[in-house]
């Protein structure tokens, strides 16, 4: 039975960007939908038509048969049809079961608040729906993984028969994975309808029971789980064969440029410490730093930068120590690449022009004039227009603001500026998380270059198998310490997911029976 | 092209709010045309009037973008009354006891104003990098503090002794400046202000730090350098229109000299939305209906309060028209392009 059906849904975003273009698909009654794409697909888009964010401008929706035209999510969650997005938003003073009730409160006969009840009705809805939840934990003391199970408990105890998620899986560690994956298809057995949005091929051929693919904005296709793979999926993606193998040539390391010893710092939100860590990578080398989030690795970034204090007994670029140095004096020797390219990489209401000149309007000779007191526009542009122009980026004008590219687009506006920062050490963090297939690959490129050109690379990865395309070593992360260094032509998945979830050297450490390899638990 | 649609924006803004003023009078029995042509000949037409809306403007335009700039670069100074009163008790303290020529005292104690200005700015800035204190409390708390203190020194220390009222003497004349000096001063700090924003590498960096301010840290942003050096600048610029009141005004600091002009400031930064030139236009536009109410009082017989309620149409249109359209146009548009056939629609991001 047809729960939902798109009937030829066009959104439009001026000037003419088709978000989504005559969209036509069907939903069925219990099953898993996977919606996948590259970025500016229209995957959110078409989501949030359905949850009554987004208007069409042209076609329609039809839920039971019935057109529907919803005006906001509360129209759609009458139709017992709602989101949960990538950003949470939970009172972090409340307990599980005062989150879920929220707005939708069962009163007394006197209209207070019947905390009784509520409790009740909220601990059966989890139990029914198999999510593991405690309903009396604070939700501020929970993972981002429990507070996404919460907003799905609060959308079932509003009845709710469609459930959409926005990348669910973007924010969890690897082993929340397949719990969630668990509590989607007990979900799904009960009756419920899931739609699911995510950039993670094997997940969606493992979890879906059918997928769609939308390119451009268009449906390219619908597809039986089953009888479809990640490379087919990839391939309707990008309609081409992308090429998800090395293109790492050997090359000869040559001097050491970073070298780090004995350097510690605090975890932002953790109690673990960073470090004792010591780290040496080289002229022509890249070097992959990986771990589960909230290991460190993101801390190491921000002490290597400067944004936050450290102590070292080394820290240096070349012959420069960097301990003394302010962030602007670091930035003499390293370009950076931050991990989020919204609020750190660029700013999204600024020209493209004015996010290429950031940090070269102070060390780079000619971006600014009269001594440095004015800001040479000219020279902006003509690099803004470079970048454009290597990068292969669609965009009318430079003097376009960022937000208008897409997230891949962006993500090579941010990497254009910081390899044209000639530095010998370049970091970069998450490089290519949030991006298309297309883009990824242009971007490995772009980094395996700065490698051939001698630079010395540092990538902090969540992605195992970029870390494997890339580089030539790769340093695992645990608990803030650095608890695997291995060449990568001798690494394997295996060894880095026990490494980053168990915190050892499984070649040294005698493997246990029966084998596990917890990265394969991964659908 | 953004250009184009914001002005295009303010122009709905505010025709429809001035409709929307004379549907309110027309509702409060007042005779609408007359209302209108006696505000558009009294703050316009008549002799000497131009003159007065214009010179007006200057306080107003400096406080405005004394507000706008610091908005648009992240710290909320909201101190503008109470730098405008430092500002004239610098410049009437420089005035009382300097004799120099006229074309040293003039800049001198225009100078002075913004000394002031930035002074009473500068705490907020100290006290938020010593003590990481929220310079929006700071500098809205040391309003109070600036008019008491000032209030204090015109009453005692300050004092004219022959006056009845609370004032100080007048500076000495070489000190003053006509209406037409007082529009040329607002027009060189208009144009230094649009140098220091748009062209100078501060203005860049104080930009990016509005819009984002962690890319702008990591890019080498000195954050904390910064921040101070805004408070500054707009607390001289809200110095400098108190200085400007003083000076081309009473001559003399007499109780109230600031009047309104610090928070019609932060009003025509948000009606604006912190564009240089915007504070420029709304500060002319508010200022005529100011200058023009009196008239309008005399010839059609309307309240000059009036004048008030017009001003609060204008802001609450203005900002209305701008999320209305924001909003309504861009989905016209969008559906006007869905039913057109893709080809026409430009270039995919790949080909």
């Amino acid at each position: 039975m047809v729960v939902v059906s798109f009937v030829g849904v066009t959104k439009v975003y001026p000037p003419a960007v088709r978000a989504l273009d005559d969209v036509t698909v069907d939903i069925d009654a219990g099953e898993i939908h996977a919606f996948v794409g590259e970025n500016g697909a229209g995957k959110s888009t078409l989501m949030k038509v359905l949850n009554g964010e987004i208007r069409p401008d042209a076609g329609r929706v039809e839920v039971f048969g019935s057109t529907v035209s919803y005006r906001s999510p509360r129209d759609a969650m009458a139709d017992g049809i709602g989101m949960v997005h990538q950003e949470i938003l939970l009172v972090d003073q409340l307990t599980v079961w005062e989150n879920v009730v929220l707005g939708n409160e069962p009163t007394t006969r006197f209209g207070l608040v019947d905390r009784d009840r509520a409790r009740c009705e909220v601990a059966a809805t989890i139990a029914s729906a198999g999510l593991a939840l405690e309903p009396d934990a604070i939700v501020g003391t929970l993972t981002v993984g429990a507070r996404q199970k919460v907003e799905i408990a609060k959308l079932l105890h509003r009845n709710v028969r469609l459930l959409i998620l926005d990348e669910p899986t973007a924010v969890l560690t690897p082993p929340e994975i397949p719990e969630l994956f668990d509590e989607l298809r007990h979900l799904r057995d009960d009756g419920r309808t899931v739609c699911f949005i995510s950039h993670h091929l094997d997940e969606v051929v493992g979890l879906a029971d059918r997928v769609t693919v939308l390119r451009d904005g268009a449906r390219i296709a619908t597809l039986a789980a089953a009888s479809t793979s990640v490379s087919e999926l990839a391939r309707l993606m990008v309609e081409r064969d992308v090429l998800l193998t090395s293109q790492r040539t050997p090359l000869q390391r040559g001097a050491p440029v970073l070298r780090v010893r004995g350097l510690e710092a605090d975890i932002t939100g953790s109690s673990s410490k960073l470090g004792p860590i010591d780290l040496v990578v080289h002229e022509r080398e890249v070097l992959g730093v990986a771990g589960v989030e909230g290991n460190g690795q993101h801390d190491l970034v921000e002490a290597l930068v400067g944004v936050v204090d450290c102590e070292a007994a080394e820290l240096r670029v070349g012959e420069f120590d960097l301990r003394p140095l302010s962030i602007l004096d670091r930035r003499r020797h390293l370009a950076f690449v931050p991990s989020d390219r919204r609020t750190q990489g660029g700013a999204l209401t600024a020209p493209i022009v004015e996010n290429v000149a950031m940090t070269h309007h102070r060390l780079t000779p000619g971006f600014s004039a009269m001594r440095g007191w004015l800001f040479d526009r000219g020279r902006a542009k003509s690099l803004a227009t470079d970048i454009r122009d290597r990068f292969d980026i669609a965009s009318s004008s430079v003097e376009a603001p960022l937000g208008s590219l897409s997230g891949g687009s962006q993500q090579k506006v941010v990497l254009g500026r910081e390899m044209s920062i000639e530095r010998p050490l370049i970091v970069l963090d998450q490089p290519t998380r949030g991006v298309d297939v297309g883009s990824i690959e242009e971007i490995h490129r772009r980094i395996l270059d700065l490698r051939a050109e001698g630079r010395a690379v540092l990538v902090v990865s969540a992605d195992l198998d970029e870390l494997l395309r890339l580089c030539d070593r790769i340093v695992v992360m645990f608990r803030g310490r650095l608890v695997l260094d291995i060449d990568a032509d001798d690494a394997n998945l295996e060894l880095l997911g026990r490494a980053m979830l168990e915190g050892i050297d499984a070649r040294t450490v005698p493997r246990p029976a029966p084998p596990s390899a917890p990265n394969e638990a991964r659908p | 092209m953004t250009l184009d649609r914001s002005w295009r924006t303010a122009l709905v803004g505010v025709v429809v709010s001035l409709f929307l003023g004379a549907l309110l009078a027309a509702v409060l029995g007042y005779p609408v045309v007359d209302m209108f042509s006696a505000l558009w000949r009294s703050a316009v037409v008549k002799p000497g009037r131009l003159e007065a809306t214009l010179a007006n403007a200057v306080p107003l335009t400096l406080t405005g973008l004394s507000a706008g700039i610091a908005f648009a670069a992240g710290p909320v100074n909201l101190g503008q009354p109470g730098q405008v009163l430092v500002g004239a008790l610098f410049a009437v303290t420089g005035g009382l006891y300097l004799h120099l020529p006229s074309t040293l005292q003039v800049p001198v104690l225009l100078a002075l104003g913004g000394l002031g200005g930035a002074f009473w700015a500068g705490i907020a800035a100290f006290t938020k990098r010593r003590f990481g204190m929220d310079e929006f409390i700071v500098t809205l708390m040391l309003n109070e503090i600036g008019r008491l203190l000032t209030d204090w020194c015109i009453s005692s220390p300050l004092q004219d002794p022959k006056a009845g009222s609370v004032t100080t003497r007048a500076v000495h004349a070489s000190g003053w400046i006509s209406r037409w000096g007082s529009v040329s001063f607002g027009l060189l700090v208009f144009a230094v202000c649009g140098l220091v924003v748009r062209r100078f590498v501060v203005g860049y960096e104080w930009r990016m730090m509005g819009q984002a301010p962690m890319f702008a840290r990591l890019g080498g942003v000195r954050t904390d350098l910064n921040t101070t050096a805004v408070l500054l600048f707009t607390g001289a610029l809200a110095g400098f229109a108190g200085a400007v009141l003083l000076l081309a005004g009473p001559h003399r600091f007499v109780k109230g000299l600031g009047g309104n002009y610090g928070w019609d400031g932060v009003m025509v930064a948000v009606v604006a939305v912190n564009a240089l030139l915007g504070c420029l236009l709304y500060a002319l536009l508010f200022s005529g209906l100011q200058i023009g109410s009196i008239g309008m009082e005399l010839a059609a017989d309307v309240p000059s309060e009036y004048v008030q309620i017009l001003q609060a149409i204008v802001v609450l249109v203005t900002v209305a028209v701008r999320g209305f359209l924001a909003s309504n146009v861009r989905a016209w548009q969008a559906r006007r392009r869905a039913r057109r056939p893709r080809s026409d629609s430009s270039a995919s991001p790949r080909s």
